[in-house]
């Protein structure tokens, strides 16, 4: 194994872990380096380059935590830029000023998309603006729990529970509190 | 109808097709034959999607915020290079820099030129849900930099969510783009109320911002003296724009 591929490996790992910073670190890295790019081959604003590249950085991190992602075989910064490009594609196809040639085709088929589209309904909105408003332990641990996806052994080790016991009892709580809040805003009629 | 409860642990593992055969087949069966059963497997599916798009938008908004922090970084950095760049380039650049002293300090309007970038939107899903139709509409207006028409939607979803900070915020930094300082001042001082905040810092920022571009030297320098001591992420640009303008 090279030193490069192992410092890969070893940033996935991190991130798997929960480690935000490896993300972050990774954004701050190529981000300028990004923009001049996309700058140049899609003529792309600045801003309209680095909301991809967020976005980019986002569903990375999804799909390593979501178990999708588990190891590359060509460098990260690589394997950003193919996301990216996906990104770019279907943005400048909406805003139909963008016909992508032979090779642009070849690049994109040679990373398979691991981001499936999520898609906001009534429902959902609501959901989301209901999870903003939860209070701690159940914000942190619902998030280490379903997207961080975390052992209990772990979420107990983090947050400083007794054993997994005691995390699974409380987890049972929050996603109780959760789902009556979420039922008792649709009894309201307030949608 | 039948006594079967789908917990979020089961749908998840369905969803994340880690079932094995046998299980999977169960929970199919149920989901075809038991509405009330396949009624909580959706409520629980969109649950959990719901808790992926808001924790994204958080680590997306978490990105936004570094691009607003990378502002004074790039500034130093262009001033430590010119700094070392020679005796001649030195001395001409303590003329210009005692020039721009004396300029700026009777320009509090260059300062704020110099000094104001337009903020991004950084709104995270739930408070994009929360600001309503006008909201959204509002801040789509303001991605465009359409500060004008952007106002009076803010105002209508001002209207009908009086408690939600980040439309004050956000209709301030409109007001500000188009140099409507007392207008930004009005609605940035309300945010400045809000503890609780998560804009707070830029808010209190942006609001220094407006005093200066009104042209009240001395109420900028109080708010950003405050930003400079609270040690946040805005104190280095505070603590450079005081020395700009005292």
């Amino acid at each position: 194994m090279t030193a490069d591929l192992k410092k890969q490996e070893d940033i996935i790992a991190k991130i798997k872990a929960g480690d935000e910073e490896e993300i972050v670190s990774l954004y701050t890295s190529y981000r300028n380096d990004f923009i001049h790019w996309a700058g140049f081959k899609f003529q792309l604003s600045r801003e309209e380059a680095l909301d991809i590249f967020q976005d980019t950085l986002v569903s990375f991190y999804d799909s390593i935590k979501q178990g999708k992602l588990t190891e590359i075989h060509y460098s990260i910064k690589t394997y950003l830029y193919a996301i990216a490009k996906h990104m770019i594609y279907n943005k400048l196809k909406y805003d139909k000023k963008f016909k992508p040639d032979q090779d642009d085709f070849e690049t994109f088929s040679s990373v398979e998309s691991t981001d499936e589209p999520l898609i906001l309904t009534e429902r959902k909105k609501i959901m989301v603006a209901l999870l903003a408003q939860m209070r701690e332990p159940c914000a942190t641990l619902l998030r280490l729990f379903y997207f961080d996806a975390f052992s209990m052994e772990a979420i107990a080790s983090k947050l400083h529970y007794k054993n997994t016991d005691v995390v699974k009892t409380q987890k049972l709580r929050c996603i109780k509190e959760l789902k009556r809040k979420v039922e008792s805003y649709f009894k309201k009629g307030d949608i | 109808m039948t006594d079967h409860r789908c917990d979020m642990d089961q749908t998840s593992k369905y969803l994340q097709g880690k079932m094995q055969a046998e299980e999977k087949e169960a929970f199919e069966q149920l989901l075809n034959t038991d509405a009330l059963f396949r009624e909580e497997f959706e409520f629980n599916r969109d649950l959990l999607e719901s808790m992926r798009i808001h924790y994204r938008s958080r680590l997306k908004g978490r990105l936004q915020d570094l691009e607003q922090a990378a502002v004074p970084t790039a500034f130093r950095q262009r001033r430590v290079y010119y700094w070392v760049s020679g005796m001649a380039a030195a001395v001409l650049l303590v003329i210009v820099t005692s020039y721009w002293f004396f300029f700026l300090r009777t320009n509090p309007q260059l300062v704020f030129d110099q000094y104001y970038t337009p903020y991004y939107n950084v709104l995270e899903g739930t408070e994009r849900s929360m600001s309503g139709n006008q909201g959204e509409l509002a801040m789509r207006l303001y991605d465009q930099k359409r500060y004008e028409d952007a106002i009076p939607v803010f105002e209508q979803a001002i209207a009908r969510q009086p408690n939600a900070p980040f439309l004050l915020f956000y209709k301030g930094l409109s007001h500000l783009s188009i140099k409507q300082a007392d207008s930004a001042i009005v609605n940035l001082e309300k945010v400045r109320s809000r503890a609780d905040f998560r804009l707070i810092e830029p808010a209190q920022w942006y609001l220094g911002l407006a005093y200066l571009q009104k042209g009240e030297i001395e109420t900028a320098e109080s708010v950003f003296e405050e930003i400079a001591n609270s040690q946040g992420s805005y104190s280095d640009r505070a603590s450079d724009i005081l020395k700009a303008i005292h």
